[in-house]
């Protein structure tokens, strides 16, 4: 078994979840999600995240508005959507289900 | 120095080095490859553009002139190129890999090859390149192999190559390719075959155009120059060697020459001491001997020192001749060339003319009525021979076993000897004075007359083809023997000096060649009228022969010894000269022996 694999597998779980709560904070554009995903010390790459966040668009968990720059090209910023917000409460509730049990059978050592 | 171009990166004008755009624009087709089974792909490749284009631009904006390699680099590193990317999706195609790589079975079905065609390493059509993917040989192999096929197996091959071309599918996509080289065909691995792919295409075009170019002037193209430069040299070599063999022939004819003059030069160098006494015979007068050596010289040593100068030419690759080289060996060859010919001329000269001297000896008249002719014994102690006992070499004098015997009646009853001596010379008086000079002394014994075995001229007399001829002249009825070696010298009918001189040995054609067997003598008898002019010596033999076989049949035939010899005369009367007495059967065991 490959650690590597079972801890790239841990983080591909909570990926997802970790991107709608910082859309969920209001709207962000893909450079900006990356640098808070940084500062929460989870990094992850933009190739990862783009397809990503287009998954999310194409599951209507997303949209998106174009934003001109003065500065470079323009710019997608994105927001939750309604069903978005559903999705977002439904994970919320598995990752705390999760949390709880792992953290309860961690505890136990 | 770089070369830089612009591209439209997002609708953005962005400056940068030809090199980074080639990792740029690798790395986003391998994005594009990575996405393409996703939903939305072109959106996501977009979005990542746009992003790459904002980071370009930004550091454009921070005073960069263009984007470097490292730039474009660093932003794959910031990007994350496909193989890390980590997606839900993932998870899928992990699971049923590392469910496929524990099972076996599964696991040698993924890995079965294909047999394919390889577009990227072909030369015609790709199927060496296929075969050697197959079988994990290089490609080459197997395009020795089909050349060899269709050379030697009359065009087998090419029919062979051709059922594969047309058979065997090209491996065109990537996980076509992957089959053919026989690994797992997963998202991973065609990834990394999309990746090897674009790597070695990249090494290869730049753009369109060059593709073109490619095409054009493919491996086929390529091998077809070679074949021609190929041939081409091989004519050139070719036409090398034959010039090389040719010189080589030549020199090696040169070596030949000169090693055969050489040799001739050495011996007559060797044998001058004993030559020499030949020069002085034969040359007289101070022109011949003062031209003799230098022609000698000349004729011979020139063309030796010419070739030798050739042959240190060639081996030392002196390729520069000096003219005059050749010029003045050519003039003193032909100087010596003259020289030759003036001697020689002088030299026939004095051998122009011809004169006998004659003289008649009386001879002590023999008891039995026959004479004997033997050879007398060396008298001289003889220091070299040639020409097998012709010529002798003694201290003082040279022996020439010249002389000639003739049998003729006699003018009147008893025996005399006439005999002549003759030479040539440049003048008759020359000639005749020659002729005196010749020794040949005859002594008799009883009824034994001794010829010397040859005619002898002093040193300081020169040789000018001197001959002895002794006429016998023999009454009617009386009788002549000679031994063995006289006899070779006997000649029995009219002739000229020169003309029938080396007829004698006609005589012995029919016999066995007895001339060293001192038992065979031969026993002449002259009669009324003389020796027969014709070839009767050999009827003779005839009639001995068949005399002697039928030795008890007719009288008349049957001859006696000596003392008969008028009996004989009569039985002989058809003037034919009669073999004798015991010499007879011994003569004849001599023929048929």
């Amino acid at each position: 078994m490959n650690i590597d694999n079972t801890q790239s597998q841990m983080r591909k779980g909570v990926l997802e979840f970790c991107i709608l709560s910082i859309i969920k904070q209001g709207e962000a554009y893909p450079s900006d999600i990356i640098e808070k995903m940084k500062e929460a010390k989870l990094d992850i790459l933009e190739g990862t995240l783009y397809p990503l966040l287009t998954r999310l668009k194409n599951a209507e968990l997303l949209k998106y508005r174009w934003e001109e720059s003065m500065s470079g090209p323009p710019r997608k910023y994105f927001s939750m959507t309604d069903k978005g917000e559903a999705f977002y409460l439904d994970l919320e509730k598995t990752w705390n289900e999760l949390a709880n049990a792992v953290h309860q059978l961690t505890s136990k050592q | 120095m770089k070369k830089i171009i612009n591209i439209n990166l997002a609708s953005r004008l962005i400056p940068i080095e030809d090199s980074a755009y080639e990792i740029l624009r690798q790395y986003l087709d391998s994005l594009k490859k990575y996405f393409a089974r996703e939903e939305g792909a072109d959106e996501i490749v977009s979005d990542i553009e746009g992003r790459i284009a904002e980071i370009f631009l930004d550091k454009i904006k921070k005073g960069a002139h263009c984007i470097t390699d490292e730039d474009v680099v660093g932003v794959k590193a910031v990007m994350g190129t496909p193989d890390q990317f980590e997606e839900g999706n993932d998870t899928n195609t992990q699971q049923q890999q590392s469910a496929a790589s524990n099972d076996p079975i599964y696991d040698s079905f993924r890995t079965r090859k294909r047999l394919f065609r390889d577009p990227d390493a072909k030369v015609l059509g790709g199927v060496c390149g296929g075969l050697g993917a197959y079988l994990n040989v290089d490609p080459v192999v197997f395009r020795i192999i089909f050349a060899l096929l269709a050379i030697g197996g009359f065009g087998s091959g090419i029919l062979v190559y051709f059922i594969l071309w047309v058979v065997t599918p090209e491996a065109n996509t990537a996980a076509e390719k992957l089959q053919m080289r026989g690994e797992r065909v997963d998202v991973n691995n065609i990834r990394t075959a999309v990746q090897d792919e674009i790597n070695a295409t990249k090494a290869h075009l730049k753009d369109i155009k060059y593709e073109m170019r490619n095409f054009s002037q493919g491996r086929g193209r390529q091998v077809g120059n070679d074949i021609e430069r190929f041939g081409r040299s091989l004519f050139d070599v070719l036409g090398r060697i034959l010039i090389v063999l040719t010189k080589g022939f030549f020199f090696f004819l040169a070596v030949v020459i000169l090693l055969i003059l050489l040799f001739v030069g050495v011996m007559i160098t060797v044998a001058s001491p004993v030559l020499l006494p030949f020069k002085a015979l034969l040359l007289a007068g101070t022109l011949q001997n003062l031209l003799f050596w230098p022609a000698v010289f000349l004729l011979l040593g020139v063309p030796v020192v010419g070739i030798i100068i050739f042959i240190i030419r060639k081996l030392t690759g002196v390729k520069q001749t000096n003219r005059y080289v050749g010029y003045t060996l050519s003039f003193l060859w032909f100087t010596g060339l003259i020289c030759a010919i003036l001697v020689g001329v002088s030299v026939a000269k004095d051998f122009r003319l011809r004169n006998t001297v004659k003289e008649n000896f009386a001879l002590v008249q023999p008891s039995k009525g026959k004479i004997v002719f033997k050879e007398a014994e060396n008298l001289v102690q003889v220091e070299e021979t040639f020409f097998d006992d012709d010529l002798k070499l003694a201290d003082d004098t040279v022996i020439i076993n010249n002389y000639r015997l003739s049998v003729e009646k006699s003018k009147n009853d008893s025996f005399y000897i006439e005999v002549q001596r003759s030479s040539r010379g440049r003048s008759i008086a020359q000639a005749r004075t020659l002729a005196r000079e010749i020794s040949y002394p005859i002594t008799q014994q009883d009824s034994v007359i001794y010829l010397p075995a040859g005619i002898s001229i002093p040193r300081n007399s020169k040789f000018r083809d001197q001959r002895v001829r002794i006429i016998v002249r023999v009454p009617v009825n009386k009788q002549v023997e000679m031994d063995s070696k006289v006899r070779d010298h006997y000649h029995n009918w009219n002739w000229d000096w020169d003309n029938d001189w080396d007829d004698h040995h006609r005589w012995d054609d029919n016999d066995d060649n007895d001339d060293n067997n001192d038992n065979g003598v031969h026993v002449l008898k002259m009669t009324p009228d003389g020796i027969d002019k014709k070839d009767n010596n050999r009827v003779t033999d005839k009639d001995s022969l068949e005399n002697n076989y039928r030795y008890k049949g007719k009288q008349e035939r049957n001859t006696t010894p000596v003392e008969d010899t008028s009996k004989s005369a009569n039985a002989t009367s058809k003037g034919k000269v009669a073999f004798e007495g015991d010499a007879i059967s011994y003569s004849l065991f001599n023929l048929l022996s």
